[in-house]
């Protein structure tokens, strides 16, 4: 899985590639999802540590989307006291967590939400992915 | 920034209490979801989202 807050051009238009979905132009939290594409689910989350008003959007694939990898891209804007944004990527029969902090990012494969929301930053060493931030 | 990580074996995320209607009580094999995290001042969010059912490899 990759996860990019800037789309990569390139891969928009690779012959071959699996087709990009445009799933919205704006998710915001305290705000509401902007054009969304016809299969995007959108929803609230849950409030934590005083924050709230957390925003969702999910994507129901057939079972073995993931097999060859997925991408999430966007352009991410955080600032005051943002803590997070998370890309779950399908990975096997489940899922696997990139939690994407201000100053740290980590990966999980949680059976919980809670589980993921608790993750602590940790280095490992098998792939690499490459993110570029907009303040 | 490039970060590493390694997933293992993965198992369907159950999302549990806070996620509103419509959100299904547990993810299903395929979905992908994005959560922009809650917030009390400040900015959070994404723009020109896209998702892709596939993945390269960035150079190492």
């Amino acid at each position: 899985m990759a996860s990019r807050a800037t789309p990569g051009p390139s891969s928009l238009s690779r012959p071959g590639a699996a087709p990009v979905v445009k799933v919205a132009s704006e998710l915001q939290a305290k705000g509401t999802i902007k054009n969304p594409a016809p299969e995007a689910i959108a929803f609230n989350g849950p409030d934590g540590d005083g924050r709230r008003a957390s925003r969702c959007v999910l994507l129901k694939n057939e079972p073995d989307t993931g097999k060859n990898g997925t991408t999430w891209a966007f352009t991410y804007v955080r600032g005051g006291a943002a803590e997070v944004v998370q890309m779950v990527h399908p990975h096997g029969r489940g899922q696997v967590v990139i939690n994407l902090r201000k100053s740290d990012v980590s990966i999980a494969t949680p059976s919980t939400w809670s589980q993921a929301a608790r993750v602590i930053p940790r280095r490992s060493r098998s792939c690499a992915r490459r993110r570029r931030f907009s303040r | 920034m490039v970060a590493t990580g390694r997933a293992g074996t993965a198992s369907p995320v159950e999302l549990g209490v806070g996620f509103a209607d419509p959100a299904p009580p547990k993810l299903a094999p395929g979905n992908a979801l994005l959560f922009v995290g809650p917030i009390d001042s400040g900015p959070n969010l994404c723009r020109d989202i896209t998702f892709q059912a596939s993945a390269s490899e960035p150079p190492h």
